[in-house]
């Protein structure tokens, strides 16, 4: 117990929405091209980030997919993600972060958009596995786990 | 007591009504709290570097892009100097910056986008101003971004940006 908490540095939280039947797509949706996966991640991120900062979740929550709003609410997020908050596990500079490795994007046998991979910044080492699915078009946020680790100086 | 004001400009370029609801395209919204009494330098002050600057510059348009699209101004307000959270509540923001939440002008590309053109980073009194403009395949985005200090932290003070539409 004493360890675990010493080492609060180290968190991950994954968010997951399980919604096989809504993510069925109803048509197959290409896998975005490069550049618009990157815009997709770093965004994402970055909104991720903004709510940890605020401690205000809202505006995550109203960006994510439909899916995702009809199971969570902003307060169960703020529970879920307080160990960013308390540990001050915030990562701006994923805005400009060269990516340290990524996996080929993938579609998963739900018809969800998978893009995994890793940032390095100066303070912390960034893990990401987000899901998205098309809501009219566009592609949305379901499933979120981020694992953020501060690097020793 | 710092005075402020709010300045609201909304453009369309000449385009006249019709054409405005048909395109929606240009708008030029500013926003700035101008606090004098704040401005006052108590201490020499350091321009971050280019990097620091960049992130600066992305992340505050990525917060206000996220407000716009969502409609909800809590969180940058909430991430904003205590200068600008004095003056500006998150109702007024939405109803200054309606013309992006309205026209769904999303600036996600930003994020990635390379600067078409930028000047360099000055100090203005105590606050940092950040100016350039991206272009994306759907937007030219000009940007005017102050900042001050808070508890050693670049806080934005000020946003004025205008996104156009680009033709296809």
């Amino acid at each position: 117990m004493k360890s675990i908490r010493a080492n609060l540095a180290i968190c991950i939280v994954a968010f997951f929405v399980l919604a096989i039947a809504w993510v069925l797509p109803a048509f197959a949706a290409d896998i975005p091209d490069d550049d618009a996966q990157d815009v997709l991640i770093r965004t994402t991120l970055l909104t991720f980030n903004d709510a940890n900062m605020t401690n205000n979740y809202a505006v995550m929550l109203a960006r994510s997919s439909k899916q995702f709003q009809s199971q969570f609410t902003a307060d169960k997020m703020a529970a879920s993600f307080e160990v960013f908050r308390k540990n001050k596990l915030f990562f701006e500079e994923v805005a400009t972060a060269d990516y340290d490795s990524s996996e080929k994007a993938t579609i998963d046998k739900e018809g969800a958009l998978v893009l995994v991979g890793v940032f390095k910044t100066d303070d912390l080492q960034v893990k990401y596995n987000l899901r998205f699915v098309q809501n009219d078009g566009a592609w949305r946020m379901i499933g979120l786990n981020v694992d953020a680790t501060k690097k020793k100086q | 007591m710092p005075s402020g004001w709010l300045f609201l400009i909304i453009s369309y370029m000449g385009l006249n009504m019709k054409s405005i609801r048909a395109t929606l395209a240009t708008a030029i919204v500013a926003l700035f709290a101008v606090t004098f009494v704040s401005l006052a330098p108590a201490f020499a002050i350091d321009i971050p570097d280019d990097d620091d600057q960049d992130i600066l510059i992305r992340n505050t348009l990525m917060t206000f892009n996220d407000a716009n699209l969502s409609g909800n101004y809590s969180v940058f307000v909430a991430k904003a100097s205590k200068e600008f959270q004095s003056q500006f509540t998150a109702e007024k923001m939405a109803a200054a910056f309606e013309a992006f939440n309205k026209n769904k002008a999303d600036l996600s590309d930003l994020v990635t986008a390379d600067y078409d053109s930028y000047e360099k980073a000055r100090l203005d009194g105590n606050a940092l101003v950040l100016i350039g403009v991206f272009k994306t395949d759907d937007f030219e985005v000009k940007y005017n971004l102050r900042f001050l200090q808070n508890d050693d932290v670049w806080k934005v003070s000020s946003i004025n940006v205008d996104a156009t539409r680009t033709k296809h």
